[in-house]
């Protein structure tokens, strides 16, 4: 199973690496080229091949992606780990904090955060994680009311193994997978939102390859080269569906 | 019920003051002045001198935090710095348009959403019930800046039934409602159906139907009571989505709503107007969730013990 899912992702490495073509050599001679001639899937506005825009944007979308579950899965997992343990008064601040950042809107937050910062994919993540952690806070925190009753847990304690060892050696571990697949979800919804912010013009600025950029260009060239639109949202639509896929089976097994 | 509401809505209100140090701390820490952008690159300094004072912008950060909060307070979000026009009245303007894509999109979803998950729930793996699988993961992995370019390039371009954008007529509605519209007719057409499905394994189904009831009266007196709470939580919680996914759905569609003057604001780096939209957005988009507890609180009693 794992291997179905890898194979995509292993071949878009491998396209990245050996494709004849360079994402950023412009020919305006080529520009708008349709499909199947020349270049397999056609050429942009500035006569760039399209294949290799659309896979090092897949490649962009892939870096938010890690660089926003990585931030937030540390900040939200380390406050929901001490939230879950520690209980009373700390969960009670720390969760009511969680509960408010969770009722913001969190693609309005990013517009708002990129559009005032230089947009560079480092300011996009962090735009990103700033509401992204709390899914992980929320679950971990849970996990983590759960496996502290468990014996182990409790035996550990008694031997006078510290909070913090506890904390990272034995629950961690133990709620890992369920982190995970929460982990692949906000991969999804960081994928989406930085094409989206992209799309909206304070995403990435060219000539860094996104898709979202690529989808703007080829929203506002519909008439003339509809084959940008169509193949950069296919890439796009290839990552969402790979992450949520895995995602729901892991979760499906998780559950049982 | 009025404590559970109350306590609902005091809990919204350190929401919205982090919304809005949050927009003001942004655009205070943003670097370039605002005066450059309101005089042009050739005022003189005396001149932009005279403008910061006026503006207030010589003030400490916390007076001028305090003075932007008293103006919210009070409905005056400030003014424009592009046209000069207060910001609550610009946004009072495009508010119409946002609203109106925001039903043409529940028109869409909403029976959609009840008839697709309905059927598949009544279909249990049958045909439509894969269907209805095949539309939700294809409507999760179809974001709107993609979905919404293909419906103008089937339905304008290449088959020219509706215009390709603008807010012009009855038709100029139609492919937008449904690119917003989309997404929500996904998650609700997995909710009904699970929460149908669900239910009808319930003990209190199970002993309806060995009575004897019909059907129907299972599904109108037994099912349909419990499903249809958390069906319209999800309703009221998505309209919060939809407003944010409005500003999406507008820049496809050059739609003259909210969503497009936040990003107008944006590139004009007007930010009296960015803040106002972001503010107002962020503010109907908390209310809404805090509609679908009401809603949800309305709909099932229990949820009033639990607090």
């Amino acid at each position: 199973m794992r291997l179905r899912y890898s194979v995509p992702l292993a071949l878009l490495f491998v396209m990245a690496l050996f494709y004849p073509y360079d994402p950023y050599t412009m020919s305006i001679e080529q520009a708008y080229q349709t499909p199947f001639g020349s270049a397999f899937m056609g050429f942009d506005g500035l006569g760039r091949d399209l294949l290799s825009r659309i896979v090092y944007g897949m490649g962009t979308s892939l870096i938010v992606a890690l660089g926003v579950v990585s931030i937030a899965s540390v900040i939200g997992i380390s406050i929901g780990l001490v939230s879950g343990w520690c209980g009373g008064i700390i969960d009670n601040v720390l969760m009511r904090f969680a509960d408010i950042v969770l009722s913001l809107p969190g693609i309005l937050v990013a517009v708002m955060f990129v559009a005032l910062s230089e947009p560079s994919i480092f300011n996009i993540i962090l735009a990103l994680s700033l509401t992204g952690w709390v899914g992980f806070a929320r679950l971990a925190r849970v996990q983590t009311q759960v496996i502290k009753k468990a014996d182990f847990v409790t035996a550990s304690s008694l031997l006078g193994v510290s909070s913090f060892r506890v904390l990272f050696k034995h629950i961690l571990p133990n709620i890992s997978t369920v982190l995970f697949v929460e982990g692949l979800f906000t991969a999804v919804g960081a994928m989406m939102a930085e094409a989206g912010l992209s799309f909206l013009g304070v995403g990435l600025a060219p000539p860094t390859p996104s898709l979202g950029g690529l989808l703007k260009e080829g929203a506002s060239v519909i008439m003339i080269a509809p084959h940008i639109v169509i193949f950069s949202g296919v890439g796009l639509g290839i990552l969402l569906l790979l992450f949520s896929c895995l995602g729901e089976r892991l979760k499906l097994k998780v559950s049982r | 019920m009025l404590s559970f509401v109350l306590k609902k809505f005091f809990s919204l209100i350190p929401a919205l003051i982090g919304l809005f140090i949050l927009t003001f701390m942004l655009i205070y820490l943003t670097p370039g002045d605002p005066v450059d952008a309101l005089l042009g690159d050739f005022a003189l300094p005396a001149d932009k001198e005279k403008m910061r004072e006026a503006m207030g912008l010589t003030r400490p950060a916390h007076v001028q935090l305090w003075m932007s909060f008293k103006g919210v307070l009070s409905g005056d979000l400030g003014t424009s710095f592009k046209t000069g026009e207060p910001v609550a009245a610009v946004i009072g303007s495009r508010l119409p348009s946002t609203i109106l894509l925001g039903f043409g999109a529940l028109a869409f979803a909403v029976p959609l959403g009840f008839l697709l998950g309905f059927l598949a729930a009544s279909h249990k793996m049958g045909f439509l019930d894969k269907f209805s699988k095949f539309y939700i993961t294809a409507a999760f992995c179809m974001p709107s800046f993609w979905f919404g370019p293909i419906l103008i390039l089937v339905f304008s371009v290449w088959w020219p039934l509706f215009p390709l954008g603008g807010q012009d007529g009855f038709s100029s509605l139609i492919l937008p409602s449904i690119t917003l519209g989309l997404g929500m007719s996904a998650v609700l057409t997995k909710l009904v159906r699970d929460s149908i499905l669900e239910t009808g394994n319930a003990a209190y189904v199970k002993l309806a139907r060995s009575k004897g009831l019909s059907e129907d009266d299972i599904l109108t007196k037994h099912v349909w009571p419990n499903v249809r709470i958390p069906i319209f939580t999800m309703v009221f919680l998505q309209m919060g989505a939809l407003l944010t996914g409005a500003i999406l759905t507008e820049a496809i569609f050059q739609w003259p709503g909210v969503g497009s003057l936040l990003i107008e604001s944006i590139h004009s780096r007007d930010y009296p107007t960015l803040q106002g939209c972001v503010l107002f957005v962020g503010f109907v988009y908390m209310f809404m969730n805090f509609l679908s507890d009401i809603v949800a609180a309305l709909l099932d009693p229990r949820i009033l013990k639990g607090e």
